[in-house]
């Protein structure tokens, strides 16, 4: 919904103070790249594949530099993206992500569809690409996750925001019930 | 010319032996379809004998409008049977009436405009059956893979929007598998017609004594009109049908 693949029954989004129905949609999925559960990447090569976002608005990308940037070597550049393993596509899901030069990465639960080393992985990668300065809205079911990678924690339940604090915070002195609840596995 | 030999009712009476045999053998076989069988030799002969005496009518009257509602009617009746087929499109029954519309009568209309098709009754209603038939299938095939193919691609369309993508863009690979599926089984056909098969009208022609070195010089013109109507039909039914599953917004609607 933030970037306005689907739209809330009910409420609205903001974006700097924006309601995101007031930006224009395709500029608005530019600003807010979005990476799926499952990887899933066209047909053709990797390159192909990273020169895609930036080919719809007329632009050039430096394909190797982005395979750099989730850990690919140059040589995967003209493999065929379906022959890569599950790790490899989601890296270069995020990769061609990236070619879009987003504000905001949202990663709906993107390593459970992944092996545990692929999923460590990813996990390295989200971590150094928020170092770096990228703000990352990460949706996951695994509390131990967001505890290793977020800065930020957000429950929410049934839709609706229930508790926002730094995740260390969060974890250790969790200031509703709910999320009390839910820190201590007992949540339903 | 050699003269056209007439079949009498008697002859045609003679023909319907093989029907008899038809469902002999469904019978001796346990096919099961000689119900279907004799209701379908009923009515062929009904619509068929029908048909006769209406065409001779509007070919005897010549009035535009006559030759106008008859071809109405007929782009009516194949876009709902083409529609038939993809109940999950919606508006499918006038997105299949408009692209046989398309396809169908603006090859003909231009055809008939360039004068190598004369504009009467005689050529023009014979000619259409053929073109809004092919326009037909090309429109059933168009709208049923294009509906399959992004169910099917539903990620890939999703994914592609994610970065930026028009509806239109997100979901070209899905309009063009369509378009091509749509296409070739006409181009099958044209690379083997006169080798395979000799076609209805060029069969036609040479019964009723048209040397067969003319009747061929209508037959091509036939086969590239039918062509460009199940290319044009095929890729209005595809363009027209893609929309239903998008909002204005490029939001993939459903889950």
């Amino acid at each position: 919904m933030i970037n306005r693949l689907d739209d809330p029954s009910s409420g609205s989004i903001y974006l700097d103070g924006e309601d995101t129905r007031n930006i224009n949609i395709l500029s608005l999925r530019r600003r807010i790249g979005m990476i799926f559960q499952s990887p899933s990447v066209f047909d053709g090569t990797v390159e192909d594949n990273l020169h895609y976002g930036a080919q719809l608005v007329g632009e050039k990308t430096d394909a190797a530099k982005l395979l750099e940037r989730v850990g690919l070597g140059e040589e995967f550049l003209q493999r065929n993206a379906g022959s890569l393993s599950g790790g490899e596509q989601q890296r270069l899901s995020i990769a061609r992500t990236l070619a879009t030069n987003p504000e905001i990465l949202l990663m709906d639960e993107p390593t459970s569809a992944l092996d545990p080393a692929a999923r460590i992985r990813i996990e390295e990668l989200v971590t150094k690409m928020n170092r770096d300065g990228l703000t990352i809205v990460f949706v996951t079911h695994d509390m131990e996750q967001a505890r290793r990678i977020g800065t930020q924690t957000m429950l929410l339940v049934g839709g609706r925001m229930i508790e926002e604090s730094p995740t260390d915070e969060f974890f250790t002195s969790p200031q509703t019930k709910t999320a009390k609840l839910f820190v201590e596995g007992k949540l339903t | 010319m050699r003269t056209y030999a007439q079949i009498s009712y008697a002859q045609l009476g003679i023909a319907l032996v093989l029907m008899a045999v038809t469902l002999a053998l469904s019978r001796l076989e346990k096919l099961d379809l000689e119900k279907d069988l004799l209701l379908a030799t009923f009515r062929s002969f009904v619509q068929l004998m029908a048909v006769g005496y209406v065409l001779e009518a509007i070919f005897h009257t010549e009035k535009w409008y006559w030759v106008l509602l008859t071809l109405g009617v007929m782009t009516v009746v194949a876009g709902r049977t083409a529609a038939r087929r993809s109940k999950d499109i919606p508006n499918s029954g006038w997105i299949a009436i408009l692209s046989v519309g398309i396809g169908g009568l603006g090859t003909l209309g231009v055809l008939v405009g360039l004068g190598i098709i004369k504009a009467s009754a005689w050529y023009v209603i014979p000619i259409s059956g053929m073109i809004l038939g092919n326009s037909m299938n090309a429109t059933t095939i168009a709208m049923n893979r294009i509906s399959g193919e992004i169910k099917l691609r539903r990620a890939q369309i999703e994914t592609a929007l994610s970065l930026g993508a028009t509806s239109r863009q997100a979901v070209d690979p899905a309009l063009k598998a369509a378009a091509k599926a749509a296409m070739i089984p006409n181009i099958n056909s044209m690379m083997t017609v006169g080798i395979v098969s000799l076609p209805g009208m060029m069969t036609g022609q040479i019964i009723a004594g048209q040397p067969p070195t003319e009747a061929v010089r209508y037959q091509i013109v036939v086969v590239y009109m039918i062509t460009a109507a199940v290319t044009v039909a095929g890729l209005s039914a595809a363009l027209l049908s893609y929309r239903q599953f998008f909002t204005k917004e490029h939001q993939l609607i459903g889950e």
